[in-house]
């Protein structure tokens, strides 16, 4: 279980999260939901120990270091690949580095995404890109699986592939925590969804739950933002209103 | 250790072909050059204008020009590999069990034995070109001493293997040491949002200063310091704020 406690980050002075309380526990896929610059991604990066903060962060109750740090893996749409090496070469790097890398799937994913094996990185198109870094994600063998906006440049396609195969591989044990602006696409994928809003929690609920009250998620997520629909519609009267006087 | 020589093996994968691709342009481009000025020597001594000496001809080949051009572009290179364009690979590296530090002291060794390559490549073919000079030039002009002596009144070539001259031998030793600790730690900052200068600066100092005539005992001690200087402030950055990094986490 990742727990985080009372975590606080800024840059330069400026709040980026505030008292973040957040427990992760294994075997969920879990949403990470907000507008940009809400925290999102500070808060993945303050998890795997790639930014400093104050409060706590904690994996089966240890603090997150490299002894346990394998247990975490991130797939980033900025990537982090070697991007002059090949696949090949990566699988044989991640095997040496990380001793529970699944190599059947990482073989059945590249095969099914058609990705060569055998050409650098830096020659792949975005979204081949992105699929390789989400590969190299599912394929480390961590027990959560840290994902910031990972499919930004890939078609609808390639999209509902991905979720698909993930919904399929995925064992008990694993943990996904996905940060994305596609809020429809993957509400039936989704098992609990964590809303996030100028660096605080202004949302935590599971899919069941939202069932149950007669929500869905993209309601769950207006309503929490409080989200005005009419305000488009206003704004255009107003404007065409204007035009109108003139 | 199988850990820390994968990333050994990551890092020289990086860029193994290039360098490779690079010392054949080297063998080529200067094989050429040399090629041109041994001909034009050798068709001067056949109208009787007399025949330039070894270390004329390799100092009107220019082929110290081609190696100064080589060792830039190794430069960019080795200090491009693990710079985080198009990738942030620093992510990467922050989750593996292996340290930064180590993996910066391993790019520095690699980056070390790429320029200590290049020194190689570079003398052994300055040594075929006064071989194939022997072998071209009338014997009568030519001594058992010939190249002996071409290795001691060339700047270039002397400064390539100083022979009997221990400070030369002190400050190459120094350089390749320093230019691979430069070359690492610029990729080490620009992670950081940083830039490393002390490899445009190791560099610039090489172009320079590298070419000196025998007994330039104070030049070789000017750039020891400064080697020992600029290899002192990149240990002191990388290791010093790697332990604050670490603290700070």
């Amino acid at each position: 279980m990742i727990e985080i406690r009372n975590v606080s980050k800024s840059y330069a002075g400026k709040k980026a999260l505030t008292g973040i309380n957040l427990t992760l526990p294994q075997g969920e896929i879990v949403g990470l939901f907000g507008e940009n610059g809400a925290g999102k991604t500070t808060l993945i990066k303050c998890i795997l120990g790639l930014l400093p903060y104050s409060g706590e962060i904690t994996l089966s109750g240890e603090p997150i270091t490299r002894k346990n740090i394998e247990r975490l893996s991130f797939a980033t749409s900025e990537h982090s690949f070697f991007p002059n090496l090949t696949p090949q070469v990566h699988r044989e790097f991640y095997k040496e580095h990380f001793p529970n890398f699944i190599d059947k799937r990482f073989k059945g994913l590249m095969d099914f995404f058609e990705l060569p094996m055998r050409k650098p990185l830096r020659a792949f198109s975005t979204g081949q890109k992105n699929q390789f870094e989400v590969i190299l994600s599912l394929c480390q063998g961590a027990d959560y699986i840290l994902m910031d906006e990972p499919f930004a440049g890939n078609d609808v396609f390639n999209r509902e592939d991905f979720y698909k195969v993930l919904l399929g591989i995925l064992e008990p044990n694993e943990t996904v925590l996905l940060s994305t602006h596609l809020i429809e696409e993957v509400s039936g994928f989704i098992g609990r969804a964590v809303l996030i809003r100028q660096g605080r929690i202004v949302g935590d609920s599971s899919t069941m739950e939202l069932e149950e009250s007669g929500r869905n998620l993209m309601d769950y997520v207006k309503q929490t933002y409080h989200y005005r629909g009419d305000r488009v519609g206003n704004a255009l009267n107003e404007i065409r209103g204007e035009e109108g006087q003139i | 250790m199988r850990k820390h020589l994968s990333v050994l093996m990551v890092i020289a994968r990086s860029t193994i072909y290039k360098i490779l691709a690079m010392f054949i342009l080297l063998v080529c481009a200067e094989r050429l050059l040399f090629h041109f000025s041994l001909n034009s020597a050798l068709a001067s001594a056949d109208a009787g204008l007399g025949m330039a000496n070894l270390e004329a001809l390799i100092s009107s080949s220019r082929i110290a020009w081609v190696f100064a051009v080589c060792f830039v572009a190794m430069a960019v290179l080795l200090s491009k590999t693990g710079c985080e364009y198009g990738s942030k690979q620093g992510y990467m590296l922050k989750r593996l069990s292996v340290s930064e530090r180590n993996v910066f002291v391993w790019q520095s060794i690699y980056n070390s034995f790429c320029f200590f390559m290049l020194w190689s490549v570079q003398t052994l073919l300055a040594y075929a070109f006064c071989k194939l000079y022997l072998a071209k030039v009338d014997p009568m002009l030519t001594s058992g001493q010939t190249i002996f002596l071409a290795f001691y009144r060339n700047s270039f070539l002397h400064s390539l293997l100083p022979l009997s001259e221990v400070s030369r031998w002190i400050r190459n030793i120094l350089l390749l040491g320093c230019l691979g600790l430069a070359a690492a730690h610029f990729p080490y900052r620009q992670r950081r949002g940083k830039v490393g200068v002390t490899i445009i600066a190791m560099t610039s100092l090489s172009l320079v200063f590298f070419s000196r005539a025998i007994g330039s005992l104070g030049n070789d001690i000017l750039i020891m310091i400064l080697s020992i200087a600029n290899a002192a402030g990149v240990l002191d950055n990388t290791f010093r704020g790697s332990a604050d990094e670490e603290a700070e986490a």
